[in-house]
């Protein structure tokens, strides 16, 4: 059944995500256009009124571009909310949750198909760069780059990309489902529960900071000047995994619950 | 005959207010069942306890044996008394969205209905009318050979044309072993069809009886001892 849940979720999300991707790639061709117009530009030495219009056009049109970047992240979180909140506690919930499937399936899908945006995107805002960059790359001091990423530890590009990995991948999970969480809780709310799910959201959001700062102090892992950079950094990414992991299943299975155990589409 | 749906001291409370109290109900195979009460009865809370979209404050129900969950969803064909479908979707993706999910879904039967009433499957439901999208949400539910219909105002929202159009889809397409549950306070128009009526009021039944008792034991027909019980 996940199988067919996937599939109806993504032609459900496919709505939202293949305009928002297909804006994003025309913009980033268009980008790339007049990026090499102004390079020519610079390389001929041509001024003219004209050259110096497309210029500034191309610095306004940069600045567009990164506008829809930043829009592009965010309104794959709120298609993603939105889709979970309009399927599974709104109207249509009364076709999800009669559908003969688990509670814990629907989430897995959604947190799946939620997954595979986020992957999606990024994907194509990394080629949307590349595409910028072609032709000149030899002038990107690529390699400098990623070292000037890492921290200045004694740490091997390996460890830290390993790190980053994992954590990127939990957070795929981990984001998500806390969104999930939070309208699940506000679906015991009697009334407004919308504005159950968001005060959900602040106080979980709060509490979490709180906690994963307590838990660094107190194991340790949040002092820099009791141990080395790489101890501290080791302990704190291995931490943060652990707490992202954690808060993970905490989500999932507090979402699962709820909708489990007190569902009430009134 | 055997016992289709089970409610077992079933109580459901929103906040203080109980909208069903203590009901104790069995429903057996092979009948048209008339779910009558008026409003804020708690016709729609008893059926959609057996869905699996409300859970009870307390007391246990079975479908076919079995808790609510994934295998008595796959045996109940719910219509609900809104537009759950998507708008954005075509008539045609919805029927493979229940062909996808329900095993006992027939796909010939449901393109069928929508042949007979002249609704193209490429039509997007947005761009249907109110009433011909309760029809595509009726032709979806009967077109499935289920154990259990239960049907949540199906003629609540439709002129009289279409009720009598309604009610012989209902009585031509349903799975003759199995049973309906209709709710409705629109007594008069469904009880040609009902073999057996459940009374509700303020969360409690106050009478289970097969249509031919009501009559030999009131002298009434259902709509009329209806309006009795019920009067305001």
């Amino acid at each position: 059944m996940l199988s067919k849940l996937l599939k109806k979720d993504f032609y459900s999300t496919c709505r939202f995500f293949i305009p928002l991707l297909c804006g994003y790639t025309i913009a980033a061709i268009v980008g790339k256009v007049l990026f090499e117009i102004v390079l020519s530009q610079s390389s001929f030495s041509i001024s003219s009124g004209f050259f110096d219009g497309i210029a500034l056009f191309a610095v306004f049109y940069l600045f567009i571009c990164i506008v829809y970047l930043i829009a592009c992240y965010l309104m794959t979180s709120v298609f993603i909310i939105y889709d979970f909140y309009k399927t599974m506690v709104s109207d249509h919930g009364y076709l999800t949750h009669t559908l003969p499937v688990k509670t814990s399936t629907l989430i897995w899908s959604k947190t799946l198909i939620s997954a595979f945006w986020h992957i999606l995107v990024n994907f194509v805002i990394g080629l949307s760069f590349l595409l910028l960059f072609t032709g000149h790359l030899k002038h990107v001091p690529v390699m400098d780059i990623i070292e000037s990423m890492i921290p200045s530890f004694d740490l091997k590009l390996t460890t830290y990309s390993f790190y980053t990995i994992i954590n990127m991948i939990i957070e795929l999970f981990n984001q998500p489902l806390m969104f999930f969480c939070c309208i699940a809780i506000g679906q015991l709310w009697k009334n407004h529960r919308i504005l159950g799910a968001i005060l959900s959201y602040i106080g979980m959001y709060i509490f979490i900071q709180i906690l994963s700062t307590v838990i660094l102090v107190i194991t340790g892992n949040g002092s820099i000047y009791h141990h080395s950079g790489l101890f501290f950094y080791n302990g704190y990414m291995f931490f943060a995994a652990l707490f992202g992991l954690a808060t993970t299943v905490i989500f999932f299975w507090v979402t699962n619950y709820i909708l489990s155990n007190k569902l009430n589409l009134e | 005959m055997r016992t289709i749906l089970e409610y077992s001291h079933v109580t459901k409370q929103f906040g203080s207010m109980y909208a069903l109290n203590d009901v104790s109900l069995t429903i057996e195979s092979g009948h048209i069942i008339g779910l009558l009460g008026p409003n804020g009865s708690g016709k729609t809370t008893l059926i959609k306890l057996a869905c699996g979209l409300l859970v009870p404050t307390s007391g246990t129900l079975s479908v076919c044996k079995e808790p609510v969950g994934p295998k008595s969803k796959a045996r109940i064909s719910y219509l609900p008394d809104k537009n759950y479908l998507s708008e954005w979707m075509k008539v045609s993706q919805i029927i493979d969205l229940f062909h996808d999910f329900y095993d006992n879904f027939d796909r010939n039967k449901a393109f069928e209905m929508l042949h007979r009433l002249n609704i193209s499957p490429d039509q997007k439901l947005k761009t249907l009318s109110k009433g011909t999208r309760e029809k595509v949400q009726l032709i979806l539910v009967m077109s499935r050979n289920a154990d259990l219909y239960l049907l949540d105002e199906p003629i609540g929202g439709v002129d009289p044309a279409a009720r009598d159009y309604i009610l012989q889809t209902i009585l031509t397409n349903y799975n003759d072993n199995g049973t309906i549950l209709i709710s409705t306070h629109l007594i008069s128009d469904v009880e040609q069809i009902l073999d057996q009526i459940i009374f509700l009021k303020n969360g409690a039944i106050t009478m289970q009886s097969s249509v031919d008792d009501v009559r030999a034991q009131y002298g009434k027909s259902v709509d009329e001892l209806f309006r009795e019980v019920f009067q305001c």
